[in-house]
């Protein structure tokens, strides 16, 4: 019975459960689902991290190469992100050349790498549904000596953390893909602990003052246990 | 023409693969005293994990595992006219050299020979309005991608629920004279088998192991028959073997499916 009001009423389905500040995940307002965080997975990348919150999961690799510099900018190297939206995730992506929304996710990610100032990499990755970001990565600088590897030097650790607001006033913190479909708004912060890298509201219903500062502060919280998650499993991990 | 689509990086760049030692090295034998490079018997298959039904937005999928080899698969049907399409697609990240984002020759001589391998098995008929489109990505490709991709491939269908005839189970060999090696990884299958004037090449077969009948038998190379037909035998039985593993998986996803409800 439950499922089908769900099916014909959603909005209905979430204002039942949100009057009692609760989500139909079990979850409260500003509660992140469980998040597994595994480091170094792909040998074959030079770097690589999975990422599992809830049910999305997200899988980041980075291969590094050798290319001449711009001349404009001799001393600095390219970054290449590029965010896929396969047809296996869910069945609203469809195969073929990138959707619009994977172009809009890889400019995102893009942006956040290269306002962290000179060459570095930090894997920031965001899916449809969710906010992740993981670091993990490696370089060589010698062309020619495997055995003398480089970790890459990562000036600060960018975490991200989303909101959506359900009928212009509730805040749902980490909304899953359905809640996402049913909010009237969504706001992206990222963070590097200290600062605020990127904020991202595209449209959606205005949002008040102090309703802005719950999302900022609810990311800095996030800031907090994702590197801790991430220590960790560095820490569990030998390089 | 540029890719307006997706984030380029410069015009050409080059793997530091390409300066390494071990890229130009000289092939070493392909067994030492019996023994193969990771320490495997000829004949021995690498151990496999398989997971079933792991993506819940999929209507089927599966997780295939050969050592490092790393192989996702999901299935999804539309209502449309009755048939399966397949696509095979190697992650950026997954070879030593990056691959690219478009689907290369290689992915797309894959994708046929996985459709070819999955046709027999799946009963079509029963399903005339609607199209099983297959989804595969080779998330690590450390040797005998094809085989993990058949094997997860079928693995997905039945968890999807789709009526098949039978499971479809692959496995690789590569032929270096008259050794067989069943499961080669990457290095072995990139050794080169004609090296000391000896003739070689790689059979992939695809057995659906209860009605005993081969869906797919693909082989490049250049060896005597009978090593051909022991070859294919040997792979039929390192198939057989591989069986109970793609059933206790299945099984064991069912189960659990039907504690949750």
């Amino acid at each position: 019975m439950a499922d089908e009001f769900r099916t014909a009423q959603p909005k209905e389905y979430y204002r039942k459960f949100l009057e009692k500040d609760v989500r139909p995940d079990n979850r409260e307002l500003g509660e992140f689902r469980p998040t597994v965080l595994n480091i170094g997975s792909i040998s074959t990348a030079e770097g690589s991290a999975l990422i599992k919150l809830g049910n999305t999961t997200v899988i980041c690799g980075v291969k590094g190469e050798l290319a001449e510099p711009k001349t404009e900018t001799p001393k600095e190297g390219y970054i290449v992100p590029n965010v896929e939206l396969s047809a296996l995730c869910s069945p609203q992506f469809r195969p073929g050349p990138p959707s619009e929304q994977a172009q809009v996710l890889s400019q995102f990610v893009a942006d956040v790498i290269k306002n962290l100032g000179n060459w570095c990499g930090c894997s920031a990755l965001k899916n449809t549904a969710l906010p992740t970001v993981t670091v993990d990565e490696e370089t060589k600088k010698v062309e020619t000596d495997f055995k003398q590897q480089n970790m890459l030097h990562l000036s600060c650790c960018p975490i991200s953390s989303t909101c959506a607001v359900f009928d212009d006033t509730v805040l749902l913190v980490d909304p899953t893909s359905e809640e996402q479909t049913l909010a009237t708004g969504i706001v992206t912060v990222v963070t590097d602990g200290k600062n605020i890298c990127c904020l991202d509201k595209p449209g959606g219903s205005p949002l008040t003052d102090s309703q802005m500062r719950t999302c900022i502060e609810r990311a800095f919280q996030r800031h907090r246990e994702a590197c801790k998650l991430m220590e960790d499993t560095l820490c569990s991990i030998d390089r | 023409m540029p890719d307006t689509r997706r984030i380029t990086g410069p015009e050409s760049s080059l793997s530091p693969y390409t300066f390494s030692a071990d890229f130009t090295a000289t092939p070493t034998q392909p067994l030492n005293n019996g023994v193969r490079a990771d320490g495997r018997q000829e004949k021995q298959h690498r151990p496999v994990y398989l997971q079933a039904g792991l993506i819940t937005q999929a209507r089927g999928s599966a997780y295939a595992e050969f050592n490092r080899t790393k192989v996702i698969c999901a299935v999804e049907d539309f209502q449309m006219q009755g048939q399966i399409t397949c696509e095979v697609k190697f992650a950026t990240f997954s070879c030593q050299m990056r691959r690219q984002p478009v689907q290369d020759n290689q992915e797309k001589d894959m994708s046929t020979q996985l459709l070819e391998a999955l046709e027999p098995a799946v009963c079509l008929h029963k399903f005339p309005k609607s199209q099983v489109d297959v989804y595969v990505r080779v998330l690590e490709n450390d040797g005998s991608a094809l085989s993990a991709a058949i094997t997860c491939a079928s693995v997905a269908l039945a968890d999807a629920g789709i009526e098949m005839y039978d499971l479809v189970v692959g496995c690789t060999a590569k032929l270096h004279g008259q050794t067989i090696l069943v499961d080669p990884t990457v290095s072995e299958e990139n050794a080169p088998s004609t090296g000391a004037g000896k003739p070689g090449g790689q059979v992939t077969l695809g057995l659906m192991p209860s009605l005993h009948q081969v869906s797919a038998l693909a082989f490049h190379g250049d060896v005597d028959f009978d090593v051909l037909s022991q070859a294919v035998q040997t792979c039929q039985d390192s198939c057989q073997k591989l069986y109970p593993i793609l059933q206790q998986t299945l099984v064991k996803t069912v189960t659990e499916r039907m504690k949750d409800t």
